[in-house]
């Protein structure tokens, strides 16, 4: 049987609904003008009709087409599940780093080297004849960042604030 | 004509003409590198630029616009993939010409037709831009109100996907530069109790997660190996000769297709490159070849991408108005050095004004040196595993923040709008439409509550002052154009079956 949407022709309308809901809330919350006609309710209010206004035309134009193409849809190309896997991956690499800075557990060039290596890991190809240069480079890029940051800046480094 | 003089005066100091020929040179090699392009080199050096004199910062961005636009070329003829959108149509002639053998010819074509489409829109830029500054002073609220309302439009118009979904995205911009502090009474807005959020999504981290994050993700999805790469001699570069100028016609034509084309607000070169190489195409005598390795499509592209480049450069320095997504960065750029976009510039701060113009000339000619010298080498630096180059250009986003702000709070909306980035490619919406619709919201909001009170509340004016109601009309008619041409559409097809089965 044809699907009338695509789900990413149900989900753009609703996140812009929601986005206008977030909108209106927070402008409901803010004083009234008091020197000026607008206010600073006015731009949420007026971006939150306007989204509003849009998604529902959004659903109408969606809805038109679909009635009027005879064609059965092609399906949208899904990804491979091994790059969808390896993008999480990637992204969960890329929030450890994160939290690992901010809890101070390590220090900047350890984590930074550390993080390098297994993102450039998760996204190599041919892993294996790469990891030298992967670790190599990690190692660089940390060190000349760290003591750039540290020495030349003079920039607090995040976390412990301690070079390893 | 002094300024400008006095301007090239200037940038041929040892900094500036350094900070030219690297940004240049690192445009070329990134716009080279597919994946990689020249918002997301600009918006990952911004912040570098903190620590930079304006000028050579903005002179610097300037000529890796103008790089990155051309490098896109190499990758696009030597291993079929366009370093950059601009060079999509460059790849549909360029890489059958290097499959049979005519790689430097077909680059050379690129890289000529590149510089002199430079050139022409230069000259265009040069002229252009301080007599329409001197115009856009008498602009006032309602019709820079008008003019923002007009380029979101546009964007809109031309961004990938429907209208509807240009709109929301640029509305989903609007939405996030909501957020912050409000200008006029000082409330914050949209905070949500979230201390972070009191300076409201700071530029930044928007920028470099909608622009890099975003695509190191789509990156990573990327599973595709390598592609066969084809070889380019040095001769081979320097073999165009006389021959090169049976093609002044379409280099003109394509010049000015360009150069238009980047003066629209909002629409980019890529645009630019699609419409002159249509148009040469259905003026050619031979358009069959075109898609086939066609030498006029290739300089059609190419000269039209470039020219784009100093197109752009016009609105953005006479108005205040990005004539592209990299312009938009750009006024991101001049906000960040406490410069005010727009009109004022030729008279406020004309050195960097005119600076701009006069390193935007430099940058052509470095761009041409260095592109028919080093296209073979920047080539195989195109085959840097992106193991490699990935951690490494997320890694400097995050640098590139905590310098400029201190807070690792904004490192987490970086990659929160990389999410945000990703999820709007997913469904259709542009990240260029957003982007100015965060940009210009400011703008908008500003001159629209200006206006408000300079005329008592009245929005009257907008229809009754010509210059805002020109905007107005041409606004309307963005809008209603792509549904009149629908449905012309319509009503022909159902016409030409019905002529083919009388047939």
């Amino acid at each position: 049987m044809r699907r009338l949407f695509e789900v990413r022709d149900i989900v753009v309308p609703l996140v812009a609904v929601g986005l206008a809901a977030l909108l209106a809330l927070g402008a409901a919350q803010l004083p009234p003008a008091r020197f000026e006609p607008m206010g600073p309710a006015g731009l949420p209010y007026g971006v939150a009709l306007a989204l509003l206004m849009l998604s529902v035309l959004d659903v109408v134009s969606t809805l038109l087409k679909r009635r009027r193409s005879r064609a059965v849809p092609v399906a949208a190309p899904q990804s491979a599940p091994h790059a969808v896997g390896r993008t999480l991956l990637g992204l969960a690499v890329i929030v450890a780093y994160l939290l690992i800075l901010q809890s101070g557990w390590v220090g900047f060039v350890t984590a930074s080297a550390v993080f390098l290596t297994l993102l450039g890991a998760v996204l190599s190809n041919r892993l294996r004849g790469e990891i030298f240069v992967l670790v190599a480079v990690a190692f660089a890029v940390s060190m000349g960042t760290g003591l750039l940051l540290t020495r030349v800046l003079v920039v607090v480094l995040p976390g412990n604030g301690a070079l390893f | 004509m002094s300024e400008l003089l006095a301007a090239f005066g200037t940038m041929f100091g040892v900094w500036p003409i350094f900070y030219i020929v690297l940004g240049t040179v690192l445009g070329v090699v990134v716009g080279a590198i597919p994946g990689l392009g020249a918002a997301m080199l600009i918006a990952l050096l911004l912040p570098l630029t903190f620590y930079m004199d304006s000028v050579l910062a903005l002179i610097f961005l300037v000529s890796i616009y103008v790089g990155s636009v051309s490098g896109g070329l190499i990758s696009a003829t030597l291993m079929k993939m366009p370093g950059t959108p601009s060079a999509i149509m460059t790849t549909l002639d360029g890489y059958p010409m290097a499959m049979r053998g005519e790689a430097g010819k077909a680059l050379s074509l690129g890289i000529f037709s590149s510089f002199v489409g430079g050139l022409i829109s230069w000259v265009l830029l040069a002229v252009l831009s301080p007599p329409l500054a001197r115009f856009a002073l008498r602009f006032g609220p309602y019709e820079y109100f008008m003019l923002v309302l007009m380029a979101l439009l546009l964007i809109s118009a031309v961004s990938q996907g429907s209208v509807l979904r240009g709109l929301i995205a640029a509305g989903f911009g609007f939405a996030v530069a909501t957020v912050g502090p409000d200008v006029s009474s000082g409330v914050h807005r949209l905070t949500f109790g979230v201390d972070g959020l009191h300076a409201g999504f700071r530029l930044l981290p928007t920028l470099l997660g909608v622009f890099v994050i975003s695509q190191v993700i789509a990156d990573m999805a990327d599973t595709a190996s390598p592609i066969q790469q084809a070889k380019v001699r040095f001769r081979d570069m320097f073999s165009l000769g006389r021959g090169y100028l049976r093609h002044s016609g379409n280099v003109l034509r394509s010049s000015v297709i360009g150069t238009w084309i980047g003066i629209l607000p909002g629409v980019g070169s890529s645009v630019a490159a699609i419409v002159a190489y249509s148009v040469a195409r259905n003026t050619s005598k031979q358009p069959e070849t075109f898609g086939k390795g066609s030498e006029e499509g290739i300089v059609a592209a190419e000269t039209a991408n470039n020219a784009s480049v100093n197109g752009a450069l016009v609105p953005l320095l006479a108005l205040g108005i990005p004539g592209s997504v990299v312009d938009a960065i750009l006024i991101g750029a001049l906000m960040i050095h406490n410069l005010q976009p727009g009109p004022g510039l030729f008279t406020q701060q004309p050195d960097l004004a005119y600076g701009i113009i006069a390193a935007a000339l430099i940058a052509n000619f470095v761009m041409f040196g260095f592109m028919l010298g080093f296209s073979g080498l920047i080539a195989r630096l195109c085959m840097i595993p992106k193991g490699l180059i990935l951690p490494t250009v997320v890694f400097f986003c995050f640098v590139g923040i905590y310098t400029t702000t201190g807070r690792l709070f904004d490192i987490w909306i970086m990659l929160a709008f990389g999410v945000v980035g990703t999820l709007m490619r997913w469904g259709g919406l542009s990240i260029g439409a957003f982007v100015l619709g965060y940009i210009l919201s400011p703008i908008a909001e500003s001159e629209l509550r200006t206006g408000l009170m300079l005329y008592d509340g009245s929005l009257w004016p907008m229809v009754t002052r010509p210059i805002s109601l020109t905007f107005l009309v041409a606004s309307l008619a963005i809008l209603v154009w792509p549904v009149v041409r629908q449905r012309r559409r319509r009503v022909e097809a159902p016409t030409a079956i019905t002529s083919d089965q009388q047939s």
